[in-house]
């Protein structure tokens, strides 16, 4: 018995030695003039065409590399190494004048043979290639700082599109990608944390902050947490289950600076089975439309960090349509809907049934959704007699439900609208045709007209029309019922000063300073 | 008993190979299109098309029957070839081989926490049962058995980092990093042995032997240290060896919450995007060491107890 016991000891204390030697190596002098940054999935690389998106990498890419054009504050699209461009009328030809006063981090100058390499770069490697690359024709250098681009066939969101963080302009150096950013990538520890240093080269200027770090942390329980203990200095795009209490708390810490900026783009929304079930039938989607209290659901879910739900596009949007006419709460009419779609209370039981068959519909969300949600327009629905079982499903189950039909509504909540223009969503979900993956969702010939008319409408006068018109079309038939439009939301250390920050761009860090 | 040992590791090639084959099933009957899965990891969804996925199908070799994908898989790594990650297209053991040792070390430091709480508290506990350590302890391991790791974890970073400043929020370095994952982990499998220990110590005093002990005039000390605890060890070591095998499965949540950089959340993350050739290597690494330690603990009863003598059963 000893002999184990001591065995045991033994191993314990081996095992304590060992963690304690890993422990002294981890050390490292206090660096003053460093940010420190949540991030919350590591990377996949640095490489823009093989990395993919995961949560944040916006951010590490907006201090790494530059682009043409970028979306400002405002949701214009601004130069960035781009200082003016022109379309042909055709709308085949996008010419831009670059910048004379860049270089890239390795040294080598940044012009227009440069801009046509990196999209080479960006279009050659993966089988799936980056898709902007395939609808242009070639690229050619006019002069040293004037380059064109040739497309396939107008595209008329190319600019936009190149607002994209996708679409970066790097340079080769020794098999890696380097950018014209304010930071250099210095280290990466996988899983851990990404270490970037100032660009003395940067050409806006030389960045204030010497080193950034970026700490990988994938609970956001434990990256607010970690920002309270003073551990990390900035979270961008802040979300938690349950965002209006955390943001609540944390804004009565008098360290922390809690900025919110209104979604301008596509927020949480319902989406119906057109195809099959109960909502074939347009007045029972419109009951729905009607039944769901979109303001009561914002006001419990987020509070005072979104905006309720009208459109498709959120009001801020440069494509909404203000005097739009959205589905106001109305309970009477949502009954009166139901009673013309011939659903009765037939057996006083509370819910409606039609062909003694119940008011019973499925509504598919995801494990990552915040169930509340659900639940709340379960309840709302409930009052119209309408039964809601909620099936909480793994991700890739969901979209197979939904590709499949097998739903009768379900929650969209992670929209992610990459560029300045949200054409790509509204194409990939409501437009019809031979590569349409979303088969139940709402689809007729006058949104495919419209969303194939996003595509070559140039004047952006026609454009935000264009858009409008695509909002009414979804409301006239009740495609989606629009709750709300979460805020985007920034947490910093009150030390961190002259810093603006905006969604998915960090780039104004380089003239941010931290305060002693 | 080498002879048994011998019996044993082939039975385990068995088992591993049974898991293997277990996971890739299950993953496969998961519902949704892997191939679409992949893309959207790997690309993002806004702008994927069939053509894409399909084009992805088709380079990982996703369009070929279940059993025939599941036989090259099994084929290669025979050969020592774990392939390469769907998503990321590094090396699978690579990128294991560069977690695990995150992974390995806050299951130890959580199975020293849980024993050096636990043995200690259960052999107390049965010594003076119906005291007021005995309800004590007792209370603390019910709590403690209950408790997500989740809602502990959380909790024990608002205390000691938040609000005392003692150890960091999260994080992977030395051995302050380590302290709270490890007692987030370990305090769950310290509630399980404890209770254990508590209840087969009291098993073991009420035998015929310790009676005889007793009567012969044995010191209190000898009959615990010499007679009691060794006999009450064998369940013991044997929940422990099982508890290593859900230790590991706990560093999935609790690496997440404290960004633990392992093998843990390396696993949910590839099961989600569907990255076969990870989630395999992943399993693989699980299982075997799973089988060896309980092979271990096996062993360690023929110490324990000398009625345990394998090859004279066989």
């Amino acid at each position: 018995m000893r002999k184990v016991l001591k065995a045991i000891g033994l191993i314990c204390c081996l095992a304590a030695i060992s963690l304690a030697v890993s422990g002294c190596s981890g050390k490292s002098e206090e660096i003053k003039n460093e940010l420190r940054i949540a991030l919350p999935d590591d990377v996949r690389g640095f490489d823009p065409s093989t990395s993919g998106y995961t949560s944040g990498i916006w951010d590490v890419y907006s201090l790494l590399y530059d682009r043409l054009v970028i979306e400002d504050r405002n949701k214009q699209v601004v130069a960035q190494l781009a200082k003016s461009w022109e379309v042909s009328d055709d709308g085949l030809t996008w010419t831009f004048h670059l910048r004379e006063d860049v270089e890239f981090t390795s040294g080598t100058k940044f012009n227009a043979a440069a801009v046509k390499a990196s999209f080479e770069f960006l279009k050659g490697k993966s089988i799936c290639p980056v898709p902007l690359t395939t609808k242009i024709k070639s690229i050619e250098v006019a002069d040293d700082y004037t380059v064109k681009f040739v497309l396939n066939r107008p595209h008329a969101p190319f600019l936009a599109d190149l607002t994209d963080m996708r679409y970066p302009i790097l340079a080769v150096n020794d098999g890696q990608p380097v950018g014209t950013g304010p930071y250099i990538l210095k280290e990466w520890i996988k899983g851990k944390e990404i270490v970037l240093v100032k660009n003395e080269r940067y050409w806006k200027g030389v960045p204030i902050i010497d080193r950034i770090v970026f700490k990988i942390i994938p609970d956001p329980h434990t990256r607010s947490l970690a920002l309270e203990a003073g551990e990390i200095d900035l979270i961008t795009c802040y979300g938690s289950p349950n965002l209006k209490e955390e943001l609540q708390r944390l804004q009565k810490n008098p360290q922390t600076v809690v900025d919110t900026i209104h979604n301008w783009k596509v927020g949480h929304h319902l989406v119906f089975n057109y195809k099959k079930g109960p909502f074939s039938d347009a007045r029972a989607r419109k009951a729905v439309s009607y039944a769901i209290d979109a303001q009561k659901v914002k006001e419990n879910i987020v509070g005072k960090y979104g905006i309720t739900g009208v459109a498709h596009l959120s009001p801020l949007s440069p494509f909404a349509k203000p005097d739009i006419k959205g589905y106001a709460c109305n309970l009477e009419q949502a009954k009166n809907y139901l009673s013309e779609a011939g659903w009765k209370d037939s057996n006083n039981d509370g819910a409606l049934d039609k062909n003694g068959k119940p008011f019973r519909v499925k509504l598919v969300i995801t494990k990552d959704d915040i169930a509340a949600i659900a639940e709340m327009a379960q309840s709302q629905l409930q009052k119209v007699g309408v039964e809601v079982e909620i099936q909480v499903l793994e991700r890739g189950a969901q979209q197979k439900a939904i590709e499949e039909g097998n739903f009768d509504l379900a929650l969209f909540t992670r929209i992610y609208c990459s560029g300045a223009d949200p054409h790509l969503h509204f194409r990939q979900i409501y437009r019809s045709g031979a590569d349409e993956r979303y088969g139940y969702i709402f689809k007729n010939n006058e949104l495919d007209d419209l969303i194939n008319k996003l595509y070559t409408t140039l004047d952006n006068q026609e454009r935000v029309k264009v858009y409008q018109r695509i909002q009414e079309v979804l409301l006239e038939n009740a495609a989606a019922v629009y709750l709300f439009y979460e805020d985007h939301v920034t947490l910093y250390n009150r030390r961190l000063k002259n810093f603006d920050p905006f969604s998915g761009e960090l780039s104004t860090l380089w003239q941010a300073y931290l305060e002693k | 008993m080498l002879k048994c040992i011998a019996r044993r590791l082939v039975l385990m090639i068995v088992v591993v190979l049974g898991v293997t084959m277990m996971t890739f099933s299950i993953m496969h009957l998961a519902p949704g299109d892997p191939a679409e899965m992949i893309a959207i990891a790997k690309y993002g969804m806004e702008d994927l098309t069939q053509e894409d996925i399909e084009r992805i199908r088709k380079a990982e070799g996703l369009d070929a029957p279940v059993y025939v994908q599941y036989a090259k898989w099994l084929s290669h790594t025979a050969r020592g070839d774990f392939g390469r990650s769907l998503i990321t297209g590094e090396p699978v053991l690579e990128e294991i081989w560069y977690r695990f040792p995150a992974t390995l070390k806050l299951a130890l430091a959580a199975m020293m926490v849980s024993l050096f709480i636990a043995v200690p508290v259960g052999i107390i506990s049965a010594l003076r049962q119906y005291s007021l350590i005995d309800y004590l302890s007792m209370t603390g391991a019910l709590i403690g058995v209950c408790m997500p790791n989740f809602w502990l974890g959380l909790l024990l970073i608002l205390l000691f980092s938040v609000y005392l400043g003692l150890f960091p929020v999260c994080g992977y370095g030395g051995l302050r990093h380590i302290v709270l994952p490890a007692l987030t982990l370990g305090t769950g499998m310290a509630a399980i042995v404890t209770r254990l220990t508590r209840s087969s110590m009291l098993e073991v005093l009420k035998q015929d032997y310790i009676t005889t002990a007793r009567a012969k005039g044995l010191s209190e000390k000898k009959i615990i240290t010499d007679h009691a605890l060794k006999n009450a060890f064998i369940p013991v070591i044997t929940v422990i060896g099982l508890q290593f095998g859900h230790l590991l499965e706990g560093t999935v949540i609790v690496e997440t919450i404290f960004a633990w950089p392992g093998v843990g959340k390396l696993l949910v993350d590839s099961i989600f995007a569907r990255d076969f050739a990870l989630i395999q290597g992943c399993v693989l690494i699980f299982a075997v060491i799973f089988v060896i330690v309980n092979l271990l603990v096996d062993i360690s009863y023929v110490y324990l107890d000398p009625k345990i003598r394998y090859e004279k059963e066989h």
